[in-house]
């Protein structure tokens, strides 16, 4: 026999609360009882945070001193909305093409913060059944700074299970346009101490999170997007999505080290020499994933970094821009099969069950 | 003369008194037999046949019925002779008769009369006539060729054919078993919860939805009251009922009896209408879905009647008149008054804001349980109150739900918790119903239930109670001639289910369960509406299923 879950059971009953109506209603002290009670038994500490942030600053203050060591969490810290996923995006091609993906239209907007606007959407996680509440945005300028800027807004604001960025980035000799280059090393190339008679390369580099590592891992063998797997899907979806189509082009998703910096390469030849200098292993070049990784770091929020190629930092580059859409498609296309794939938000407290405690029966 | 009448009822297991309603219906027909002049009319009590007895000891059936049969002829006045007995074989929800049974009854009916005066007339009452070949004439045959036997369905169809108005015993039979009106009343769950409906393209939250499903056969009777004198045999019946699939089911069980085509109009497919047509919706409010299919249609209805209308200030009694441009205006009558209260477009409301999925009837149905948002909205739109009857052990609480405001407002809907519950943890069918008597909560709370499910249920007084709880065996002298007594002591009786609005310490219901138990009954379960988690000292809490715990222990675990 269903019963209610004790989370929306909590949630109703502090609707009710709020009710100037009942405020003076002699059952007021029952319905706190019965509140505190059914709170007690929350099983999830996000959840019971949330309810108790609720409780402690906008609904009862007076109510809440007495118990306020009973209820977990610190209040000011999980104050904020929380969400599953950020998405950012850097410049208004990358954007485009997010929002056709993911179907964003303008009165999901959630917010306005600080300029930066806020799309709401939710992605479904095939593996648990759940539903991923992502917030979508675009920082508007490239280089790190702005990157840092921009994820330091949205996580002043909101809370997240993970950040992602998604964009397009100039490729390594051995790439193709289009293919997902996704971060398991971020290498800042940037940071170097200058002398008389050299540079001292100084990178600073961000690593993957070793559990997001592995679920990549478990998603890029999967038989669906190995070999030509990827790239059909995203012939498809780019079919659909877009009128302009870049042929011949089979891209492929890896995971390989991402160089960042403040430059803007098109010289054909800098690309080849910083990955020499840096990383061998380096399959993409671009300018936001240092300033965004340090800000997620700075928040303990775990990230990410999808790339799709675009071109290869060459004098070709400009013949090449008209497609930039299409390579931030691929990109995005790799990031939702992912989340609806593979992705495990581990964040949640551990002595919570997958369904989030919900349905413990009260 | 003297008529004695005799009602078996199948599917119950308690004994009862007969109702008004059912002595002047009995009357009725036994004036029709004795051209009007009254003759005395004794009733018994009912009999019950429970399903147990049904399925597993037929032979109990003919104890039962013999036993009523012989006491009806101890109660005739010496130097009298009985004219007319009136035998009613009336099957009551989850009920069935079964072939052994029903020739139980039969053979115990012809058995009294080899051993007793017969009467001059017998008339018997079933469901549906048997035919010719039913081994239920072969029974009847063994009736002393001096005593009359006719027998009618419930339709006022007989054997042998008789010049009575079918209508007439339609209508006051229906009446007899259960006015519908009242039965429709009790019965008619308004649900609370998150519920959606279009508005204009959009889906607009609403807090209500009424589901008539329990008084299917209620409304089909009340509509073939209404119907049945002027409906002719080429018209036809139209039902427009979108949401509420119980109207279907009502007109189909409608047509079963006026002979008459039905068609439902839902659709701008079904607009063909050739005949004179009668007009039924499930709801109405504004009137705009009316005037469309009237308008679809091409031709006013002879009538129109809607189960439940939302009321305005200009309707007339229970009619509403919807103006039209060109046309004289459409009178719409309507059967009960229907309140819901819209919360605002989907995603906007303040239920959507806490994530609250939208309710169907179907997922109501897998839960038994009450909503802290429906329990509390009911409770705090009433005053508070010191607790009335405390047990002698205890103070009153200074501040307890008072739920008798709540269950007359909701009373149906919470009885359909507690009915859906029992169905959920699949207790005996055969389950009666212990309530504290006296209490008004307990009362109206039982009548719902019972208009809800037919259970039987039992009153036992607060005195007996509290007496049990203390551990105080039962006075069987003072209660024995009372009817508590009675019922509990019949043999039907072999399953309980203890109610009660709120359970605190849990005495008040260690009471009833003491007394159930001395009558050598077995206890099923504990169903409190209320019960304050935490307090409970006496009953075993794996037993209890409250509707809604409240935990009041305020201490921190």
């Amino acid at each position: 026999m269903k019963k209610e879950p004790l989370e929306l059971s909590c949630k109703s009953i502090l609707q009710l609360l709020g009710n100037e109506k009942f405020c003076t209603s002699p059952f007021i002290d029952l319905i706190r009882a019965d509140l505190h009670g059914k709170f007690l038994d929350l099983a999830s500490g996000t959840v019971k945070n949330e309810i108790a942030c609720k409780i402690l600053l906008e609904k009862m203050p007076s109510y809440a001193e007495p118990y306020y060591k009973y209820l977990t969490g610190d209040a000011e810290m999980h104050q904020k909305k929380y969400f599953d996923i950020l998405i950012f995006t850097v410049v208004p091609s990358e954007f485009r093409a997010v929002k056709s993906l993911l179907g964003l239209e303008q009165d999901e907007r959630e917010l306005t913060v600080h300029g930066f606007r806020f799309w709401k959407t939710t992605i479904l996680c095939k593996r648990t059944g759940k539903s991923l509440c992502c917030l979508v945005s675009m920082i508007g300028e490239a280089t790190n700074v702005f990157a840092a800027v921009a994820v330091t807004t949205a996580l002043c604001k909101y809370r997240f299970g993970l950040a992602i960025l998604v964009g397009i980035a100039a490729g390594a000799p051995k790439t193709s346009f289009a293919d997902v280059i996704i971060a398991d090393r971020i290498v800042d190339y940037e940071s170097k101490r200058l002398e008389p008679d050299k540079a001292k390369n100084r990178p600073h580099h961000w690593n993957l999170d070793e559990r997001l590592r592995k679920q990549v891992d478990y998603f890029l063998a999967d038989s669906q997007y190995a070999g030509s797997g990827f790239s059909d899907f995203f012939k498809t979806t780019e079919a659909l999505l877009f009128d302009k189509k870049y042929t011949d082009c089979t891209p492929s998703i890896s995971r390989a080290v991402i160089l960042a910096g403040d430059k803007l390469l098109a010289d054909g030849t800098t690309i080849p020499k910083l990955i020499e200098e840096y990383h061998q292993q380096a399959k993409a070049v671009e300018m936001e994933s240092n300033g965004f990784a340090l800000a997620c770091a700075s928040y303990g929020v775990p990230w990410m970094v999808f790339r799709g190629i675009s071109d290869f930092g060459d004098p070709d580059k400009p013949d090449l821009k008209k497609y930039q859409q299409n390579a931030a498609l691929s990109a995005i296309l790799a990031c939702k099969l992912f989340l609806e794939e593979s992705y495990d938000n581990f964040t949640q407290n551990d002595n919570v069950s997958y369904s989030d405690g919900n349905d413990i029966d009260f | 003369m003297i008529a004695h009448v005799i009602q078996c009822q199948i599917g119950r297991s308690a004994s009862e008194d007969l109702s008004l309603e059912q002595k002047e219906f009995y009357t009725w027909l036994g004036n029709f037999f004795f051209d009007n002049s009254v003759p005395i009319v004794h009733f018994s009590r009912t009999i019950p046949i429970s399903n147990y007895v049904i399925q597993n000891a037929q032979g109990t059936a003919y104890d039962l019925v013999s036993s009523c049969l012989k006491q009806a002829s101890d109660d005739i006045p010496h130097g009298e002779n009985l004219s007319l007995l009136i035998f009613d074989i009336d099957i009551r929800t989850f009920g069935q008769l079964r072939a052994k049974p029903y020739l139980m009854i039969l053979r115990a009916i012809c058995d009294w009369l080899r051993e007793y005066q017969p009467p001059e007339k017998i008339i018997l009452l079933v469901d549906s006539l048997p035919p010719q070949a039913d081994f239920v004439w072969k029974q009847l045959n063994e009736i002393p060729s001096g005593t009359q036997l006719i027998i009618f369905d419930e339709n006022g169809h007989s054997n042998p054919r008789l010049e009575i108005s079918t209508t007439e015993f339609c209508k006051k039979l229906i009446v007899a078993k259960c006015n519908p009106r009242i039965a429709m009343n009790k019965k008619m769950v308004r649900h609370l919860g998150h519920f959606q409906k279009d508005k204009g393209g959009a889906k607009m939250c609403v807090r209500h939805f009424y589901d008539g499903q329990y008084c299917v056969s209620d409304i089909a009777n009340l509509l073939l009251i209404e119907l049945v004198d002027e409906i002719n045999d080429g018209d036809t019946i139209c039902y427009h009922a979108k949401r509420s699939p119980w109207v279907h089911k009502s007109i189909i069980d409608l047509q079963n009896r006026l002979t008459c085509k039905i068609q439902d109009i839902t659709g701008p497919e079904n607009d063909t209408i050739l005949n004179d047509y009668y007009l039924i919706l499930d709801f109405i409010d504004t009137g705009s879905t009316v005037l469309e299919a009237v308008k679809r249609i091409g031709r006013d209805p002879k009538r129109i009647i809607s189960i439940l209308a939302k009321p305005s200030e200009n309707d007339k009694g229970k009619l509403k008149e919807l103006k039209r441009k060109a046309a004289p205006s459409l009178s719409v009558e309507y059967l009960l008054e229907a309140e819901y209260s819209q919360l605002g477009l989907e995603g906007y409301c303040p239920l959507c804001l806490i994530d609250m999925p939208v309710d169907t009837l179907d997922e109501l149905s897998a839960s038994g349980t009450l909503r802290s948002l429906d329990f509390w909205e009911m409770v705090l739109s009433d005053c508070s109150d010191k607790e009335k009857n405390p047990p002698a052990h205890r103070t009153p609480e200074t501040v307890i739900v008072n739920l008798s405001m709540a269950l007359s407002q909701h009373g149906a809907f919470i009885a359909s918790r507690v009915r859906q519950l029992i169905e959920n943890m699949n207790f005996s069918p055969d389950s009666v119903l212990i309530f504290p008597k006296d209490e008004h909560v307990s009362g109206e709370f039982a009548l719902h239930l019972f208009h809800l499910s037919s259970e039987n249920h039992i009153a036992i007084p607060r005195e007996a109670i509290n007496a049990a709880a203390a551990g105080i065996e039962i006075d069987h002298a003072k209660h024995s001639l009372e009817d508590w007594y009675i019922e509990l002591q019949s043999n039907s009786v072999k399953h309980c289910i203890i109610m009660d609005d709120i359970l605190v310490t849990g005495s008040s219901m260690l009471g009833m369960s003491n007394i159930v138990k001395e009558f050598g009954k077995k206890v099923l379960a504990y169903i409190p509406i209320t019960q304050y988690r935490g307090s409970n000292t006496k009953l075993p809490e794996n037993n209890i299923y409250p509707l809604y715990s409240i935990d009041n222990t305020q201490q921190p675990r």
